[in-house]
């Protein structure tokens, strides 16, 4: 999985490749470990090279969530494809994440 | 019929996958069902390697999948003493929606059309009926 990082007006945007699973979640969690100690609270996920999330995936979302939560920050999720937005609904899981078409809408909205 | 051992370790749910996968190739199957055998595929294989057999790496776990033709059935086999799938919480309502785990069961539960546990839990079915190809 690689992860590209971009800053603009104090929101990041995480642009995920690869696949957000069991042997990646580590990598997910020490980017927003180093991200919210930076005092970085608005974050959004960039989806669209994301092909692939597992039960460890919407964990390591869930727990970076509820870690921003904690620090009034919010968290956001853009350009997830139909395939793993089907995997939100049946968790119920799009009930706590927050999810966009595009990144330029996430940005506009926060 | 594609049969294989794994040894314990989380990265065999990957090779197990892609196995199952290369198997199937040639079946015409949808990608969303493919994504989701895939899926179930690996979260059944991470759950035998990590609960059943503690992730001891010289424990193997057996795959077996039977290609019929109209379903496919994939079984996986841990050397635990397995464990009740019954007491796994729904991580759907509402006290568990933040929980970091138990949604690996749940989602093979959800799409496959049949599942079944035998050898005390040790023993995962998955049986996933095929559609035709739009």
């Amino acid at each position: 999985m690689q992860i590209k990082e971009t800053e603009n007006n104090g929101i990041v945007m995480l642009s995920v490749e690869g696949d957000i699973d069991l042997n990646s979640s580590p990598q997910m969690r020490t980017k927003f470990s180093e991200l919210i100690q930076k005092q970085v609270l608005k974050i959004i996920i960039n989806f669209a090279r994301v092909d692939y999330i597992d039960s460890s995936g919407l964990a390591t979302l869930i727990e970076m969530l509820q870690r921003l939560k904690k620090c009034q920050g919010q968290l956001r999720l853009a350009n997830v494809s139909d395939k793993i937005k089907s995997l939100f609904e049946v968790t119920k899981l799009d009930k706590l994440f927050i999810m966009y078409n595009s990144e330029e809408e996430a940005l506009k909205d926060f | 019929m594609l049969t294989f051992s794994l040894p314990s370790k989380k990265e065999s749910a990957k090779v197990g996958s892609k196995k199952i996968l290369s198997f199937l190739k040639d079946f015409q199957i949808d990608k969303k069902l493919l994504f989701n055998i895939r899926l179930c595929c690996e979260e059944a294989i991470i759950n035998a390697v990590k609960h059943g057999n503690q992730s001891k790496e010289s424990l193997s776990v057996e795959v077996a999948l039977k290609k019929e033709k109209d379903r496919i059935q994939i079984s996986v086999k841990d050397q635990g003493p397995g464990f009740n799938f019954a007491a796994i919480p729904n991580p759907t309502s509402e006290d568990n929606l933040v929980k970091l785990s138990g949604r690996g069961i749940y989602l093979i539960r959800q799409l496959m059309d049949e599942v079944n546990y035998a050898d005390g839990g040790s023993r995962i079915t998955m049986i996933k009926n095929l559609e035709k190809k739009q």
